[in-house]
């Protein structure tokens, strides 16, 4: 009896041991792969999580931007969603609104730190609630060259800060040889999603906006947005100082700025940093402008960061990954992988960014940034409005006909949510 | 067609079809599982509001209906399409005909210049795009210089001008498909039988009378071949289109393949995506039936 | 004096014959070789305005770059092991298949035989969900029980990496299509003489079609490498990527890595190459094995 009783016992142990032990796994989709990026992780990040954290194990993957949206429908609608994964805050609204995310505000309630975020938590926010720890940045900002603008009678230390400014400096620094434009005096893109951030970026700075106060209407062919167009369009067809180079494919290469062929473009870090790297010599005269002023001093800055997924088993435990991948230090460490912009206050005066005066600027420029709007049906919103800003770029329709088309489009859009 | 009767009452007949059924039997099992499944699941979903993060909502024929009356875009990639599929296809079969004609024979170094024409197909589509997009670039672009220091003509902008657009990928395209349908007409001329042209010339046939009457009607069943994969994968297009223009400019280059794409993943529209590509299946089956009366051989 | 004549006159024609085939490959490997030097270039070089063909010093720090902390050789294993062990299941079945299509004659032949090939006419991303659902509810697999529900069936599994390019219906319709061009006395005659239909498959069918063999090996193994969607949306561990994904490492969202890039482009496209250059041998064999025809 006595032996049978121990057997018993002893077994019972043995079954519950792995009860004890038993670890959690949380998986974790990064967007992007850089390898710097992914070293960062791997190598640090996880590990030292994994250190402090001895009952969870991640897991992390890496999905190219590009293929993103394909891999997470997938995996959704396959049940096997990550527990946490990233995106850019744009995608907030599409997923919020199928009820794919976790709202995060009880937990940023009981994170001190998620003061340090400010602004860009504002990202993420869709219907009042707030779904996104974001992670880096990027914005737009007028990139110029001090050669040229010296070559050109102008003072590198004084860029453009208004519309007219601008305009002014494009065509002292356009370059024409044999009636031909050898150096644009401002690049632009003609097309797609880079040609209406950089209109977006102007219609704020005329005090418009995309949409009505609950998103059911699209306001942007106001007064405000033709202007906008009208100003954008100028550059090409009145101006003739930027040439109609078409270019939206995977990456572009070689940047025009680094061929000399542009004396000032609207660019992103990352392209600084393509620069930078291939073109040393130039990017000693590369330098970066606060955005322009009107009635309002504002340019595109968007954030990407993690979010929580409702069908996660493991809520707690994720936001533990969450809330460590939002700390100041892997964040540290992950914006200077990358070269791209922190979202904590507290870390404009990282190293990284000190060193480089022009990744500094972008960070003194996200003062002024503004996100997209957060609506489920952006992107489809976004694409019918570049295909009409192409329209107007290539004066198939006045900026007028343009938006008011694309308004019309887009209203059908917001009309079927 | 004949009936199961003629096949089941004839005992030799009865056992080649089994025979028949038997040889046939995984690649039917395989296509059920991995190819006609996910069709029918796609087709029915063609008839669903879908967005792959909850549960499809049936609309009926709302999706055909849009897309057939009241989807412009969709009509314009269909003519981008078509004429996509009608300047790569001939132009494939004529170039890859002439290409394996040129290097079927066997001399020193016919290796080096076979793998040299096959180089094109094994680069993978997006690394091709990326190095093409520098090729095309107008102004510093490979193609625009060695144009201006040749033939001093000014840049052209590939890519970026609506007429050109699609050419340019026509191009590109030919340049990349070539190779592999030299492949299969080398392959085609391999199996041709020495006598027949020994017979040929005994007869006193030039060349291209050869030609005529021996290699080409030889080849037919390879044509049959590469036209039927041609129309299948030029009316599918994307790979190029997603990393070289996005469509543009002004949807010049917005192919079918590259709708179908945009609405299912972009926009999460798998209901919509689907039944474009219902709507694509149609033409291309019945543009490959069509091709079944022309090339129809000996069984 | 004629003899002297018409050796003159073949040796132009051959050198004729060379200048064109040089041409042509001129024509098809610029850009290959455009990515070639490339990848030897320094940094600063690769964009250079106007373009050198030549660097301006050979330096393989992109190769050592794009191969030194990746896991390049996992990847290049992972597609090897699917490209290969689909190069091999796809070598049997199709040609199997093809022949049957091609020379047995049963009911409903045709209209099976376009059945399956109308399963290619339906683009790839609206099937991408459902594959991919089957290939999570696979049964037996990866934690599923027979309904195939429980687990992740073939996810992140060499078996799910496979799924696609297992067996390809071109390369049935390939198979299909030279074996009609081989005669009917052929068969006829080995089955009078006795042979089973396996037989005649096996022993006659199969020499006489090694230049197809060679081209469906190509086929398959070249769309197994280069495919690139699949393997994203299936693998979810760095230990079962296959090189097209360790080729995205060099891409991001507005901007490239050139140089590593074109280095592991370079380097991930030979093993197609190679394959190419040992299948191509077996068309010279095909020459033989049909002229003994006649």
């Amino acid at each position: 009896m006595k032996r049978i009783l121990a057997v018993a016992v002893f077994s019972v142990l043995l079954l519950s041991m792995p009860v004890f032990a038993q670890k959690t796994t949380v998986t974790v989709w990064f967007a992007g792969t850089p390898q710097g990026f992914m070293d960062v992780i791997n190598n640090e990040l996880v590990p030292e999580f994994e250190a402090a954290n001895p009952n969870i194990d991640l897991t992390v993957s890496f999905v190219p931007w590009g293929e993103l949206s394909t891999k997470l429908a997938t995996a959704f609608a396959g049940g096997v969603a990550p527990d946490v994964f990233m995106h850019g805050g744009a995608a907030t609204a599409g997923f919020a609104a199928s009820g794919r995310l976790e709202p995060l505000d009880s937990y940023l309630a009981g994170w001190p730190d998620a003061a340090d975020f400010g602004a860009t938590l504002e990202s993420g926010l869709y219907k009042g609630k707030r779904y996104l720890v974001p992670m880096f940045g990027a914005g737009r900002l007028l990139v110029y060259r001090a050669d040229f603008f010296r070559e050109a009678g102008l003072d590198p230390a004084k860029p453009p800060t208004t519309w007219e400014e601008l305009r002014a400096a494009a065509t002292a620094l356009a370059v024409k040889k044999d009636g031909r434009l050898v150096r644009e005096g401002l690049d632009l893109p003609i097309a797609g999603i880079d040609a209406q951030q950089i209109w977006a970026g102007l219609l704020w700075q005329n005090g418009g906006d995309f949409f009505n106060e609950d998103s059911t209407k699209a306001v942007f062919n106001s007064p405000e947005g033709v202007a906008a167009l009208e100003f954008l369009v100028g550059f090409i067809h009145k101006d003739g100082v930027t040439d109609t180079r078409y270019d939206v494919g995977q990456s572009t290469a070689p940047p025009p700025m680094a061929l000399g062929k542009t004396a000032m473009f609207f660019a992103v870090p990352e392209e600084l940093n393509q620069i930078k790297t291939y073109s040393p010599e130039v990017y000693k005269e590369v330098r970066v402008a606060l955005p322009l002023k009107r009635k309002a001093q504002v340019t595109l800055y968007s954030f990407s960061g993690l979010f929580l997924s409702k069908d996660s088993k493991h809520k707690a435990q994720a936001w533990e990954a969450i809330k460590f991948f939002g700390s100041k230090s892997s964040l540290a460490k992950i914006n200077a992988s990358m070269g791209t912009l922190p979202p904590r206050k507290s870390l404009a005066t990282a190293d990284f960014i000190a060193h480089d005066p022009n990744i500094k600027a972008f960070v003194e420029g996200m003062q002024y940034g503004k996100p997209n709007p957060n609506i489920p049906t952006w992107v489809k919103c976004r694409d019918a409005l570049s295909r009409y800003i192409e329209k107007a770029i290539f004066g198939q329709l006045s900026p007028k006909e343009a938006l008011d088309q694309a308004a019309a489009e887009v209203d059908k859009i917001l009309a079927q949510q | 067609m004949k009936t199961w009767r003629y096949y089941w009452r004839n005992g030799d007949r009865r056992h080649v079809m089994l025979m028949g059924y038997l040889f046939i039997c995984p690649v039917v099992i395989y296509s059920l599982v991995t190819a006609f499944v996910p069709m029918a699941v796609s087709f029915y979903l063609s008839f669903t509001r879908y967005n792959m993060l909850t549960p499809a909502k049936w609309v009926g024929l709302a999706n055909y209906r849009t897309i057939l009356f009241a989807d412009d875009l969709f009509r314009t990639a269909l003519r981008n399409t078509a004429q996509y599929a009608v300047e790569v296809l001939p132009a494939n079969i004529i170039l890859s005909l002439g290409l394996a004609v040129l290097v079927n024979r066997a001399i020193r170094g016919i290796t080096l210049f076979r793998t040299a024409y096959y180089l094109p197909v094994v680069t993978s589509i997006i690394a091709a795009s990326m190095i093409w997009l520098w090729i095309y670039q107008p102004d510093a672009g490979l193609l625009n210089l060695l144009l201006s220091r040749f033939f001093h003509l000014p840049p052209i902008d590939w890519l970026g001008n609506p007429r050109l657009a699609l050419h340019s990928l026509v191009l590109m395209r030919v340049w990349k498909g070539v190779g592999w349908n030299m492949v299969l007409y080398l392959a085609g001329l391999q199996g041709i039988p020495g006598y027949l042209y020994e017979a040929a010339k005994i007869d006193g046939a030039s060349p291209a009378q050869q030609f005529r009457a021996i290699t080409w009607p030889m080849l037919k069943p390879v044509t049959y071949y590469i036209i039927i994969m041609g129309l299948i994968s030029t009316f599918q297009t994307f790979g190029e289109i997603y990393a070289m223009t996005r469509g543009g400019p002004l949807d010049s280059t917005t192919t079918v393949g590259f709708l179908i794409y945009q609405r299912a993943f972009s926009y999460f529209e798998m209901g919509e995506a689907s039944a474009i590509a219902f709507i694509l299946f149609v033409i291309i089956f019945g543009l490959s039936l069509l091709n079944v009366k022309y090339f129809q051989y000996r069984g | 004096m004629n003899s002297r004549r018409r050796c003159y006159r073949s040796l132009v024609r051959i050198l004729g014959i060379y200048v064109v085939l040089s041409a042509v490959a001129l024509v098809m490997c610029a850009p290959f070789m455009w990515m070639l030097a490339s990848s030897v270039k320094p940094n600063e070089d690769i964009f250079a305005y106007p373009p050198a063909w030549l660097p301006s010093r050979i330096t393989f720090q992109h190769y050592e770059k794009a191969f030194s902390h990746s896991a390049f050789p996992r990847y290049f294993l992972n597609s090897f092991v699917v490209a290969g062990t689909a190069t091999i299941v796809n070598l049997f079945f199709c040609s199997l298949a093809g022949y049957a299509f091609a020379k047995l004659d049963f009911f409903a032949r045709d209209v099976i035989f376009m059945l399956i090939l109308g399963t290619m006419m339906i683009p790839v991303h609206v099937t991408l969900v459902p594959l991919f659902i089957i290939t999570k509810r696979f049964p037996f697999c990866g934690g599923n029980n027979a309904l195939g529900v429980g687990g992740t069936g073939l996810i992140n599994t060499y078996g799910g990496l496979l799924v696609p390019y297992l067996l390809s219906v071109f390369g049935v319709f390939m198979v299909r299509q030279f074996c009609a061009t081989i005669p009917d006395e052929l068969r006829e005659a080995a089955r009078i003489d006795g042979a089973g239909e396996f037989d005649v498959y096996w022993r006659i069918m199969l020499p006489l079609i090694k230049p197809v063999l060679a081209t469906l090996s190509i086929f398959v193994f070249t769309t197994a490498w280069d495919d690139f969607l699949w393997p994203l949306v299936i693998t979810n561990s760095d230990s079962m990527r296959t090189v097209q994904l360790g080729l995205q490492v060099f891409q991001m969202q507005h901007a490239a890595d050139w140089g590593p890039l074109m280095a592991a482009t370079v380097v991930v496209t030979m093993p197609v190459l190679v394959v190419f250059v040992i299948g191509q041998k077996h068309f010279v064999q095909g020459i033989a094995t049909t002229g003994l025809k006649g």
